[in-house]
């Protein structure tokens, strides 16, 4: 059970470790739990929106895709870091101690676990993974740099709208101006919990939000392309959608008119 | 801004009950105050319980004569092989002249079970959803007047002419299951019906460009206990547990049974609100006004429609006439 490296990860992170036996061949053999980290590594697995504080805090950032995904697509003020061509002499002046924030592309991808792991080889000692990479953070419609840019993200067209609390009653929708689109419930940080359409205006106001919404209205996310979003709509029959970052919270409403695709 | 009322019907149950009380509950309900009704288009019931099944459009011309201000409609009338489009556009014609405007047509993909008996292949539901669009089609041109002719699509007619005709054609609510029937409900109804409050079918049917009435059917039992009210609906309404995509595909009453004998009684609370007052009754209502409806019948199941009558003028339309 003991691996190669004698290194496991600490705890913090997965607690699995995929054992290959074998030179040839590529399937899994073994899967080894490791609950115990004896000697962790500096690795530290943070997840998206730990990565934008590092990130504003001026974080090193390395994306460790191909180059020409890098230039389509990257983080704010990622370098480009392709595994296929590192070289350890990049990093030679790096001093050991830089705080390094890795990623990949998503939750399937290991390029950014192999480039942290080979950075920790080297000695440094503040190695961050991005969990499910740059999918993880796109998701959250954090803004992103690159030749494909975010202009035609659906981020960029929605529209925003009057929002109920989840405490609220119908004297609160009310008091919103009149729309033909459903009116999201939200917590106090925005995640929407329901909605209610407009004919609950109708409703005697004392009536609480919570106790008629509808649970889960289909949400969509921010960094969806507009014409992906158009031919889904389109697909599904419906003229709107509500675009919500993958933790729930609101971004706004997407108006299928209003997607000049 | 003053906000749209909500309306609240009475669901006219032609499986329970037979055609002379059906007429009577007609009387019932605009007494109670309801302004509206739908009465549904059955040839045979769904459980032998039910026992009933009379010609809707008759008993129609009946609470015509005995009512004053309740609007009614059909709930819903399907043209597959039971009903030629010629056949409905005629008797609708005559139901909204002799209820003075006071009607509407309610249209569906339908039932086996109300189809099965004319000996015809039993279509697939998209196939139904063809014949239902062409079959709107050719009832809104027989009701414009002038002779018609049709030789394409799903329905012939043979140089025919409506002689009997409203002055102002009713309006044909379409009964929306899924996505596509809430489109087909956008693009060639003034209405849309559902039995469940989906809010999607309600987008769908908007962004199809659906306007005018969204309604909802509210399966109720009240009762004096609500273990009477479970027994009651499980016993009068036994298809409420069969799966929706069974529903329209047995053919007899007592194949609903088959496909019930196994469940426990409580599987019928999963789609009929059994209670003992108002309170439970009005918050389903709200979930399907929250849901984008702004219409919802009431079907109380079994022989007391008494206490719906009750109940309803005493809190449920008062208290949407806030």
């Amino acid at each position: 059970m003991v691996q190669a490296s004698g290194r496991v990860p600490p705890p913090a992170t997965q607690g699995w470790r995929l054992r290959r036996e074998g030179t040839p061949r590529t399937e899994v053999t073994a899967i080894v739990a490791c609950p115990n980290a004896e000697e962790p590594t500096m690795i530290t697995r943070v997840d998206a929106i730990e990565a934008r504080r590092l990130i504003d805090a001026g974080i090193t950032v390395l994306d460790a895709l191909p180059a020409a995904t890098w230039r389509q697509e990257h983080l704010p003020t990622a370098a480009s870091m392709p595994l296929q061509e590192f070289d350890p002499a990049r990093v030679e002046k790096l001093d050991r101690t830089t705080p390094l924030l890795v990623y990949c592309f998503d939750q399937h991808c290991d390029l950014s676990a192999r480039l942290s792991r080979r950075l920790d080889e080297l000695g440094f000692e503040a190695v961050h993974d991005l969990i499910g990479g740059r999918a993880a953070w796109t998701a959250l419609g954090l803004p992103t740099e690159g030749t494909v840019g975010d202009n035609r993200r659906i981020s960029q067209y929605v529209r925003e709208i009057g929002t109920v609390g989840l405490h609220g009653t119908i004297k609160d929708l009310r008091a919103l101006p009149q729309t033909r689109f459903p009116t999201p419930v939200v917590t106090d940080d925005a995640v929407v919990l329901g909605a209610v359409h407009p004919t609950a205006r109708a409703l005697p106001p004392s009536t609480r939000l919570a106790d008629v919404m509808t649970p889960a209205p289909g949400t969509i996310r921010p960094e969806m392309r507009i014409e992906e979003v158009a031919a889904q709509l389109e697909r599904d029959g419906l003229d709107h959608v509500f675009v919500t970052a993958v933790n729930g919270t609101l971004v706004g409403l997407a108006v299928l008119a209003e997607l000049h695709v | 801004m003053s906000e749209a009322a909500i309306r609240l019907g009475w669901w006219l149950s032609s499986e329970e009950h037979g055609p002379r009380d059906l007429v009577a509950h007609a009387m019932l309900a605009e007494g109670a105050g309801f302004g509206t009704a739908m009465i549904s288009d059955h040839l045979q019931p769904w459980a032998t319980a039910q026992g009933h099944a009379g010609h809707a459009w008759t008993t129609i011309g009946a609470i015509a004569v005995v009512t004053d201000r309740l609007e009614v409609g059909t709930g819903v009338t399907a043209m597959v092989h039971r009903a030629h489009p010629i056949t409905v556009a005629h008797a609708a014609a005559t139901a909204a002249i002799l209820l003075e405007d006071r009607f509407f047509l309610g249209v569906g993909t339908g039932e086996r079970l109300n189809e099965q008996p004319y000996g015809a292949r039993w279509p697939r539901p998209g196939e139904r959803r063809r014949r239902l669009a062409d079959a709107i089609d050719v009832v809104r041109r027989i009701w414009s007047g002038g002779t018609v002719n049709v030789d394409r699509g799903s329905w012939k007619v043979e140089r025919y002419r409506l002689y009997e005709r409203p002055a102002t054609p009713p309006p044909i609510h379409v009964a929306a299951s899924g996505r596509r029937t809430a489109q087909l409900a956008g693009t060639a109804g003034d209405g849309m019906i559902a039995v469940a409050p989906d809010p999607t079918l309600v987008d769908v049917f908007h962004a199809a460009g659906g306007r005018g009435p969204t309604i909802g059917q509210l399966h109720i039992c009240l009762a004096d206990t609500s273990d009477r009210a479970e027994e009651v609906a499980w016993h009068h309404w036994p298809n409420g547990a069969v799966a929706p995509a069974l529903l329209s595909e047995l053919a007899e009453p007592t194949e609903f049974e088959a496909a019930t004998q196994h469940l426990a009684r409580e599987a019928i609370t999963s789609t009929v609100v059994c209670a003992t007052g108002p309170a439970p009754v009005i918050r389903a209502i709200d979930r399907f006004v929250a849901a984008g409806y702004d219409t919802v019948y009431l079907h109380q199941i079994g022989p007391d429609q008494q206490r719906l009558a009750d109940v309803a003028a005493s809190e449920l339309l008062p208290h949407y006439r806030s």
